[in-house]
Formats: structure tokens, sequence, C-alpha cells
């Protein structure tokens, strides 16, 4: 009896004998393989994250040498865990190019590329990462709100969490880089994933290597476990998807507001647009790192006026050396499916083109390069608050081009943050989408239903009559 | 044991093949290929009108199966002698049920906003006759893959991704999106050439009437020679894990 524990063990030591897994040099072998073959374009050949395509990247993609790693369930400073560079490879960074890797690489190469990963610094092998504990108890967002306040997060990430807070604005200017707060009502874009668990994590070890520094002395266990499910409260933007591209105006009584909040607005169903950099025509460039990542599009009519409210987030509104600027792109001519970006020379597009400082002007282009300006025939209303536009464009539905119930026609959204350097066709773009406007309400589909109920009641009728003959 | 009449039968065959059409190919198409592939309503319609003749055809082929097929129907309908509270009933309520249904598609359909068109799918267009001759002229050695690898990820991968599966940080915003060259129905079912027209012609050089006015896809003829497109053409399949159709 008292030999039975010491049974398993052995049958496991002989069987291990007998089958050896991969010995530790084949492990690197196989993780420094994968690593030249998926890794090493962004991160190096040596691992210092100075790849041939590293050059112009923002974030930089990681030194495995420095070993400085962000996303980490360890204290502020300390080396990851092996979980958390698993994670990682597995998950990928959101709102970064570095892929997922799950569906790619076998459970056996994640672990091998951990492995490797792990040789390229000699602090692997003297420092035992430990994870902190994370709370499980309930948690206030309303307590977490007064710590956002006390902790002083705002002056970063902003007031309404939109990372426009002032030292971010400021920043940009002093250091010349890029440099940014996280947008807290993007989830999508959180690096190390948006659970109240992940943002817990971020806020008590901090990110290593950036301004974002570790809360664990600062707050206690329970107020950081407040914030971070604050935080995630404010997670409201919904991720864009690309299966969804229609824009409907909802009809609604009396006139179209002239204001962006307001009870109108909550008739028209939001969509949210992806917006990409413009890479297809250079020059100017090809423009790899937009500042906007989505805009929000609704729109109202009422029979005779449409309005467009574009809602995108910009941590820097204020005084910038270039103005920001919006516009919206549709065909010229009825039918027409123009280029999209800026039309070709047999499909002209119109654009209603915003600009800060409340110019608005109405373009007829046919490319890049062939554009005419004309005065507005639609009104804007732009405002600025905490870290968001909001732009309201006005005009009659009809005119060139013109908006009827059931007819789609092509938009296209596209948005400059001037502080990013953005003009002319450095910007951020969707492509062509759709907008319809919604059809007065009529009595169609019930004459339609009753014609059809009729037509069936008849032929039962006719069925049963037949029958009893 | 009551036999199951044959209308039930026929409903409940119908009704399966109905299912399988609307709602089944979705995650058949997802299990066998990792993308799921939902069928247009439009060819859920005719397969279901197919499956209906089918089923019919089968039913009507013989004398008596036709008539085991419609005597339960046909008694049904039928006043029996003295009919019995119970058989009224449910005969009423078919009778009703049958117009109200036919009713409620219809006001659903009128009321329905309409979905905006659709553009052909993106990739399978004829290759351009002055590209049906080109051939790769380079070898596909560990260098030439290597400086294609450096190429891609300089210049493709913030579309089709750094895993070559299409998921690119601007890939949300493309309409079409980017090819998933992972995807075995995208790279893998082409040749080298055809790689090579696309890149160097890019979406505008798409047939008119096509996704031209929309692919994010650029020219890339101009910006990279031609010795660079070979060289992202052989790093692509290689770190896809894909291999042209024809070699």
């Amino acid at each position: 009896m008292p030999l039975f524990p010491l049974f398993v063990p052995s049958v496991l030591f002989v069987l291990s004998v007998l089958f050896p897994g991969p010995s530790q040099a084949e492990t690197l072998d196989l993780g420094r393989a994968i690593y030249m073959q998926r890794c090493f374009w962004c991160h190096g050949e040596t691992g210092h994250g100075d790849g041939p395509s590293a050059v112009g990247m923002f974030p930089r993609p990681r030194d495995f040498v420095a070993a400085d790693y962000k996303i980490r369930s360890t204290p502020h400073g300390h080396l990851p865990t092996d979980e958390d560079l698993l994670r990682v490879i597995s998950r990928g960074i959101p709102g970064t190019p570095m892929p997922a890797w799950v569906k790619i690489l076998s459970q056996e190469e994640h672990h091998a590329l951990v492995a490797y990963l792990k040789s390229l610094s000699p602090r692997f092998a003297a420092e035992k990462p430990q994870p902190l504990p994370v709370p499980d108890g309930p948690a206030n967002p309303e307590a977490g709100k007064e710590v956002y306040r006390k902790a002083r997060c705002f002056l970063c990430h902003g007031e309404a969490g939109r990372g426009d807070g002032e030292l971010t604005a400021t920043l940009n200017f002093e250091w010349g880089i890029p440099h940014s707060a996280r947008d807290f009502t993007r989830g999508w874009t959180f690096k190390g994933g948006h659970e109240p668990h992940d943002i817990y994590l971020r806020i008590t070890g901090g990110l290593n290597g950036t301004p974002m520094g570790p809360y664990a002395d600062i707050l206690t266990d329970q107020e950081r476990w407040d914030l971070a499910h604050y935080v995630a409260s404010l997670d409201l933007e919904p991720s864009a998807t690309t299966e969804d591209f229609l824009v409907t105006a909802a009809l609604i009584e009396g006139n179209l507001p002239e204001t962006h909040d307001g009870p109108a607005w909550q008739k028209a169903r939001m969509l949210t647009v992806p917006l990409a950099g413009q890479i297809v025509q250079s020059p100017p460039l090809r423009w790899w790192t937009p500042s906007a990542g989505a805009c929000n599009v609704r729109a109202l009519h009422n029979g005779h006026d449409i309005a467009f409210l574009v809602e995108w987030d910009d941590p820097t509104g204020k005084p910038e050396p270039l103005p920001d600027s919006a516009f919206l792109q549709f065909p010229a001519q009825e039918g027409s499916k123009p280029y999209f970006l800026f039309g070709d020379s047999d499909n002209p597009v119109k654009l209603w083109h915003w600009q800060a400082g409340n110019t608005a002007e109405e373009w007829t282009a046919t490319g890049s390069a062939n554009t005419e300006v004309r005065p507005a025939i639609f009104q804007v209303y732009p405002s600025y608050k905490e870290g968001r536009w909001r732009v309201l464009f006005r005009r009659s539905l009809s005119g060139e081009p013109s908006f009827e119930a059931g007819k789609f026609l092509p938009v296209l959204f596209s948005v400059r943050d001037g502080a990013n350097g953005e003009s002319g066709n450095v910007r951020a773009t969707s492509t062509w989408l759709y907008v319809t406007v919604e059809r007065p309400r009529s009595f169609r589909p019930w004459l339609l239903a009753l014609a059809y109920m009729l037509g069936a009641g008849v032929v039962e009728l006719w069925v049963l009559a037949k029958l009893k003959s | 044991m009551k036999r199951v009449p044959s209308v039930l039968w026929a409903l409940l065959v119908f009704a399966a093949l109905y299912l399988f059409f609307d709602r089944g190919m979705a995650p058949l198409t997802k299990a066998l290929t990792g993308t799921p592939a939902p069928l247009p309503s439009s060819l859920v319609f005719m397969y279901a009108g197919m499956a209906a003749v089918a089923i019919l055809l089968y039913f009507s082929v013989r004398e008596d199966r036709w008539n085991n097929f419609l005597q339960p129907v046909l008694d049904f309908l039928r006043v029996a002698a003295p009919p019995s509270p119970a058989k009224r009933l449910s005969r009423m309520a078919v009778l009703i049920l049958i117009p109200a249904a036919l009713g409620w598609r219809t006001y659903l359909s009128a009321s329905a906003t309409p979905d905006p068109p659709s553009d052909p799918p993106g990739i399978h267009f004829n290759l351009p006759n002055q590209y049906v001759s080109v051939g790769n002229p380079l070898p596909w050695t560990e260098q030439n893959i290597r400086e294609g690898g450096i190429l891609y990820t300089a210049n493709c991968a913030m579309c089709h991704g750094d895993a070559q599966d299409g998921e690119g940080l601007f890939a949300r915003a493309g309409q079409p999106k980017p090819a998933n060259f992972r995807d075995g129905g995208t790279i893998a079912q082409l040749d080298e050439n055809y790689l090579y027209w696309r890149i160097k012609e890019g979406g505008p050089g798409l047939p008119q009437g096509s996704i031209e006015y929309r692919s994010a896809m650029p020219v890339w003829d101009g910006v990279l020679t031609d010795d660079q497109i070979w060289k992202i053409i052989m790093f692509e399949y290689t770190n896809a894990g894909q291999k042209p159709a024809k070699r």
C-alpha cells in the first residue's frame, strides 16, 4: 500500500526514458526555424525588433533582447511569464500588425517559439517572473470612476476616456513621435485584451517602456479592481466590420436637427465604418499610420432634407499645424460607379468637403489631381468635444446626387487629422458603402398581404367545392 | 404500429432539406474549409423548389403511392358525414392558418428594406491574354523567397496580414476584404502569372463592371520591379503553405 504512490511516477519515468521528448536544443532549433519564417521580418535576425520591415512601424516591434515586454501579468519592470508570451503569440496584439498565430502554429510550435524568445535575453535564466494575483470579488464601476479622477487618469486618457488628455496633446509635439494614450471607448484596440481582468493587470503592472506606469503602490487592490471595471464600462464603440455597409436615413417628422444630440438621432441606426490609411495612390505617399480607425455614421431625412452625422475620435482638435477635415463622396452621375479615390476620368464624383475653421465646399473630381471647387450647397454643423469630432452635413434630398427611397447610392467617408500630418490624399478613408432613405409609411405592404390572403382563401374554397361535388 | 402517413414524410423530408439549405451550409462549409459560405436566399429558394418537385415526383410516379399520399389530405379536407367537433376545429384552423401565414410573409417581404446591390465575387476573373504565356523567370531559392518576404511585409502585410491570412490591420476597411492566401480557394487555385497580373495592375486592372471601382488593391506596376513582384509571389505561396495550381 505505501508503495502505490511511487507507482505512477516510476511508470512515467520509465516512459520518459523509453520515449524522450524533444531535447532543449531541438526545441530551440524548432523555435529558431519558426522565428526565421514568421517573425524575422519585423522582429529582426537577432531579435532586436529591427527587422527589414520595422522601419516606420509604430508601435515598434518588440525588442526581445531588451526584453521590455508590455503585455504581462507580472509587476512593473519584470519579465512576462511563459503563459503571457503564449497568449500574445496565440492571440496577437489588436490594433497592431502582430497577427494571431493560434490557427497557424501548433501548440508544440508555440512552446518552441516561447523557448526561443526567452533564449534571446539572459534575464530569463536569472529571473523567475511570478504572476500578480487578480481579485475575483465584486467591483463597483461607480467607485472606479472616482478612482479615475483621484489617480488623474484623465491627464492622458481624457475626461471621456478618448485618449485626448492634456498631456497626450502636449507630448505629441514635444517628442516628435506618435505618442498616444489608449482610447478606452474602442475596446477592440486594447493591446492586451479588454476584459476587466486584463485591464487590472495593465493598471497594476503598467506597460514597460511607455509613460503608463504601475499603480500597484499608488492604489489599493480594490481601487484598481473598481477602476478596471470602470474602464471596461467605457468600451461603448462597436467594433467596425465590413459585413454591414448600408447607411439608412431614418424618416422623421418636422425639422431635421442642427445639433449633435437630441432625441431625433436616437431614431437613426448607427453604423461604425472602418477606415484605413490611403495606400493606393502615390504621390504624395502611402499612408500607413492614419489617426482614425473608424467613424460612426447616422442619417436622418424628413422628406425634404437629409442629414448625415459623422463622428470620429481625434485626440487633438485644438490649433494644429494642418486643419482637420472630412468629406462625404458620391458618384456625380446617376447609376455610375466611379473609382473610390476621387473618381476617374469617365466617372466624376461629388465631394461634400468640410475643413476645421468652418470651410465647406463642394468638389467635383475626376481623379486626385483634377478637382473643381464650388461653394457648398449643403450646411455643416461641426463640434469638437472630449476627443471627438462631430460633423453634421445637411442638404436637400433633391439635387446632384438625389436621394430617393428604394435607391441605393454609393457613399464614401474620409477624415484627416492635421496633427498627424494628414492633408490631401494623406488621409483615412473607407471604400464605397451604400446610403438609402427610409420609405414613407404606406399601406402597400398591408394591401399586398390582404390580396394574397384573399387569393389563398379563394383557392381553398374552390378545392373544398371540388371535393364536395 | 400505425404507419406514418406519406404526406407527413414528404413534409418532414422537405423541412429537413430546407433547413439544411438555409442554415446548414454555413457550419458545414466552415467545418470543411474554415470559412462559412451560406447559400444566398435566391439559391435556397431554387434548391427548395427543386426538392419539392423531386418529392412530388417520387410520390406521383406510382399510382398506389400517389393515392397513399393524397388520401389523408383529402380525408382531412372532406366533411365527414357527422363531423366530430375536434376534426371540424382542426380543419378550420388549417384553412385559416394557410392564408394567414402567406399574408404575414407577404407583409414582411413588402415592408422589408431591400438589400443593397452586390458585386460579383472578387477572385477568379479571366486572365487577360497578354498574361497567359508569362512565366516566373526566377528560381524558387531561399534567397529569392526571403527577399520576397521583406517586400511583402513592407508593402502587402498591412492588408493581407503578416500571417498571410487576409487579416492585416487595414483589412476591416476593405470591401471586398483582402484575399486570405491561406484559404485553399484563393492562390492555391491560381497560377503565378495570375498573381503577377493582379499585383501589377491592382484593382483598376480588373474587368469593367466587376469590382474595379471599389477594390483597394494598388497598382504596383512602376512601383515594384517585375523581379520584385515574382519574389513576393514565391514568398506568398511559401509562407501561406500553398502551391501554384500547376506546380
